[in-house]
């Protein structure tokens, strides 16, 4: 006998599965609502017997009467009838698969004192079983005037449910998780009977040295032997890492349903007509994420029916069809998950944004005039932004987008609207997704390393002259008879002038249908990475995806191939003879590089940075700079050094050259001013701000002299 | 006192500064035993000696394990991981407003700020544990612009304690430097 300690914790395991029991059988009342032909519909009323029968008996087993009754009702509504369900009978079921959810919740809270009677409820569902089968659909449009129909006001929305913590696991995942753990005591016992035959080792050297011949075999035997040890774990390694994926991802569909269920209530509330559809809701993503998300999206799904579509008559009037078409579309780019919501309704009205932005005291009359339509559309996720003039029971004032923008951006994300007159709105939220890896090409330039994911990339090669074409200002490369915009990668980085040479390397790749050409130094093999958001910090920076950690703990920045695409198309190829207000700076210390260029870019100065002597010479061979200040100590080539091999430099003598020290001698300065330097400071010097005014004066020297 | 011949070639500002330090150390309780202490850690910018409170203290790493992230603000240095965590680093010297400068860095401190997040600030050398008199502390607070308030420790020295709070708007608004 179950003791009633036992009999509450079966009843609490049970609200996981009966709500993805409600779930399931909520998708297939929405499915006969409107079936696609006869056959989807016949199959839909099946499943929906089948679900309704698993609830049916699990809440009898646990002794939830009130859920057995309603579950048995549904049942028995739809057993053995046939076409589709009307509107008004499929309000009732969903209301009463609500209220099963939050009765069993209640009942595994031992809460469920405080549920209202299940009675009213149990009695509207047998007033729909004496009418004709739901089936018929003219007899079913005789019974909406009966309590099938619910109560004045909007079709209940489906709330946002609690946050379930706990996850529910197939019994396959744990058996793969049992393999995986089986093998790694496999391989545990393996590295022990190797310890053992060391320590045989060991302790016959203590009674007979080895020889050198010995010694050596018998390191060749461990390095084998720890070689195989290390292919092994790393084996198991993947197979704990798919394991855990399996576990912690959800195909995006599973939101989709509740998204369905969103747009039907909502489109019921305001008389509006709405077909939800979906693209990519096979892909998996990190099911906390989904969590996250479910709030936001069916915040944008009631928006997007409430503010967006336009009744029906006025589409009609339009030219539209009646029904307004509500797009949700998802994409995994790499470890980056875009999902879009969009509507064919009137879009965002510019004028109504305006005027509420004045009315609102956001902005004033001339500030709002003067904004892009972007920024114009970007001010509806402000708090409280809303252009209705009344409250709507659905949206409210508008208060949500806010919302969604503010749960997006907590998530590492960004949001995004686009919105045509007359033909609809899109929002797009674009949100790194944690779990599992994505292949990605790093890329070398000067002394930085980021990497590209490798969707994104079409083909590697070596920079061909002939292929490169020069317009005014920019550089173009022909690839398979397409001209295709091109850029240094080191210069949109910033980190270097932006040169093509003949022996770099050109990678050609795409961001939607924009192609796009990048000059790098190096591409290494690629790696299967798992990409983390950027700190909150430097989260604003739209160059990059994320953070991935390479072997050996070391931080790869993920370019954003959207940012790339935009930047190469819209960067002017500036010319190498310019040199106007161009430093370089030269220090091993990555604080002292960092204060140079922000005091020198301060001052107006364009600022590269090289990290060692044989960089710095690198970038001068690249480009002239207008001046070049190094650290007097650095590992390698000091100051000293790189001032005479700049010197040495075809157009070097002439370069202004700065030693920076953090020592104060004397000596040092005259050594320095006499290995070529034009003038000394110390870090100290530096640091009161004389730096700009050094160069500058430096600068004019060699100007003077000339 | 500007005829005071000790005080030739000081700014008006720092002249007053001087002043009400040597009026704290006169005012130091005798009694040290009796003074309820500030736990903090010290480290050298320069010329200065700063103090991070103990309690916001999460570490110290090597700087060389600093990755820069090109187009990040100056002030950035880079992205690190500290404890499987990646956090943000921050030149302090660049944070403060460059008020001095000695060696160059080599160790990162990570800190927990005051709204949770972990980020890293370089440092010139490892800190050290130092006790600061809890009324010192409570009497001072930062200038309108500052980050950290001069305190005086038995020494007697004088030690800027820096304020956590401000130290996370500076980390949120960009450093003085940056806005040149």
């Amino acid at each position: 006998m179950p003791t009633e300690a036992d009999l509450q914790r079966l009843v609490s395991n049970f609200a996981s599965e009966a709500k993805a029991l409600c779930e399931k059988a909520a998708r297939e009342v929405l499915a006969l609502e409107r079936p696609e032909h006869a056959a989807a519909a016949r199959r839909a009323r099946d499943d929906l017997v089948r679900h309704l029968h698993t609830l049916k008996g699990s809440a009898a087993t646990l002794g939830l009467t009130d859920v057995k009754e309603i579950a048995h009702r549904l049942e028995a509504l739809v057993e053995g009838g046939e076409g589709p369900l009307d509107a008004g009978a499929v309000d009732l079921f969903l209301r009463a698969l609500d209220s099963s959810l939050v009765r069993v919740r209640a009942h595994a809270s031992g809460d469920a004192a405080a549920l209202p009677p299940v009675e009213p409820l149990l009695e509207s569902l047998d007033q729909l079983l004496s009418t004709p089968a739901p089936g018929d659909a003219d007899a079913a449009a005789e019974v909406t005037p009966t309590p099938a129909r619910p109560p004045a006001g909007p079709a209940p929305a489906p709330a946002v449910e609690p946050e379930d913590e706990s996850w529910r696991v197939s019994h396959g995942h744990v058996a793969s998780l049992s393999g995986v753990s089986d093998r790694l005591r496999e391989l545990r016992l393996r590295v022990i009977d190797r310890r053992r035959e060391a320590r045989v080792q060991l302790e016959a050297m203590e009674v007979r040295p080895p020889s050198v011949v010995e010694v050596r075999a018998l390191l060749e035997r461990v390095e084998s032997v720890l070689t195989t040890v290390a292919d092994d774990a790393e084996v198991v390694a993947g197979d704990l890492d798919d394991a855990l994926k399996s576990i912690s991802t959800l195909p995006i569909s599973t939101a989709l349903e509740t998204l369905q269920r969103a747009a039907r209530d909502a489109a019921r509330a305001t008389g509006k007509e709405a077909q939800l559809s979906a693209v990519g809701g096979e892909l998996m993503v990190d099911r906390r994420l989904l969590d996250e998300l479910r709030g936001p999206l069916i915040h944008l799904v009631r928006n997007a029916v409430d503010h967006g579509l336009e009744p029906p008559h006025a589409r009609e009037r339009a030219g539209k069809a009646r029904v307004g078409a509500l797009v949700i579309r998802a994409e995994l780019r790499g470890n980056q998950l875009t999902l879009e919501v969009g509507d064919d309704g009137g879009g965002l009205d510019h004028r109504a944004i305006r005027a509420t932005a004045v009315q609102r005291g956001l902005l004033g009359a001339a500030e709002v005039e003067a904004l892009s339509p972007e920024t114009l559309e970007q001010l509806i996720f402000r708090p409280g932004f809303s252009t209705r003039k009344d409250a709507s029971d659905l949206s409210g004032r508008g208060v949500g987008l806010d919302v969604v923008a503010t749960q997006v951006r907590r998530l590492g994300g960004t949001v995004a609207v686009k919105s045509v007159a007359g033909q609809g709105t899109q929002i797009r939220l674009v949100l790194p997704s944690r779990t599992g890896s994505a292949p990605v090409l790093p890329l070398a330039v000067g002394d930085a390393l980021v990497g590209l994911p490798v969707v994104s990339v079409e083909t590697v090669s070596r920079v061909q002259p002939r292929h490169v074409h020069r317009t005014a200002r920019a550089l173009h490369v022909e690839v398979e008879g397409q001209m295709v915009p091109l850029q240094d990668l080191g210069g949109l980085l910033k980190v270097r002038h932006p040169v093509v040479l003949e022996e770099q390397t050109l990678v050609v790749a795409r961001h939607l249908s924009t192609r796009f050409a990048l000059v790098v130094d190096e591409v290494r093999e690629h790696q299967d990475l798992s990409i983390r958001v950027l700190p909150e910090e430097v989260r604003s920076l739209a160059a990059y995806q994320g953070l991935a950690v390479l072997a050996g703990g070391a931080l790869l920045p993920v370019l954003e191939p959207a940012w790339v695409a935009a930047a190469v198309a819209g960067r002017e190829m500036a010319m190498p003879e310019a040199g106007e207000g161009r430093a370089l700076v030269v220090d091993d210390s990555l604080t002292a590089r960092a204060f140079h260029r922000a005091i020198l870019e301060a001052a107006g100065y364009q600022v590269h940075l090289a990290a060692s002597g044989a960089q710095a010479l690198e970038h001068l061979r690249r480009a002239r700079y207008d001046a070049v200040i190094c650290d007097l100590a650095m590992a390698e080539m000091d100051g000293l050094q790189l001032t005479r091999a700049v010197r040495e430099l075809h157009g070097g003598a002439t370069v202004p050259v700065l030693v920076v020290s953090a020592h104060e001698e004397e000596a040092a300065r005259a050594r320095a001013l006499q290995a070529g330097a034009d003038a000394f400071l110390t870090k100290r010097e530096c640091a009161t701000g004389r730096l700009p005014a050094e160069v500058a004066a430096a600068i004019a020297r060699r100007r003077g002299a000339a | 006192m500007t005829d005071d011949p000790g005080w030739d070639g000081l700014t008006a500002e720092d002249a007053l500064l001087l002043s009400m330090r040597a009026e704290r150390l006169r005012a130091l309780p005798t009694s040290q035993e009796a003074e309820v202490q500030f736990w903090a850690a010290e480290f050298p910018i320069g010329q200065e000696t700063f103090a991070l409170p103990l309690a916001a203290l999460r570490g110290c790493a090597p700087l060389r394990l600093v990755t820069p992230l090109p187009l990040a603000p100056p002030h950035v240095l880079g992205v690190a991981r500290f404890q499987g965590e990646i956090v943000t680093a921050f030149s302090l010297t660049m944070l403060l407003g460059a008020r001095s400068w000695g060696a160059d860095p080599f160790v990162l401190v990570v800190v927990r700020l005051s709204g949770g997040q972990t980020v890293a600030l370089d440092c010139e050398q490892v800190p050290v544990q130092v006790e600061i008199p809890r009324s010192e502390v409570d009497r001072q607070a930062p200038g309108p612009h500052d980050l950290s308030a001069p305190v005086v420790v038995p020494g007697p020295r004088v030690i800027h304690l820096i304020d956590v709070e401000r130290l996370t708007r500076r980390v949120q608004e960009g450093s003085g430097a940056d806005r040149g």
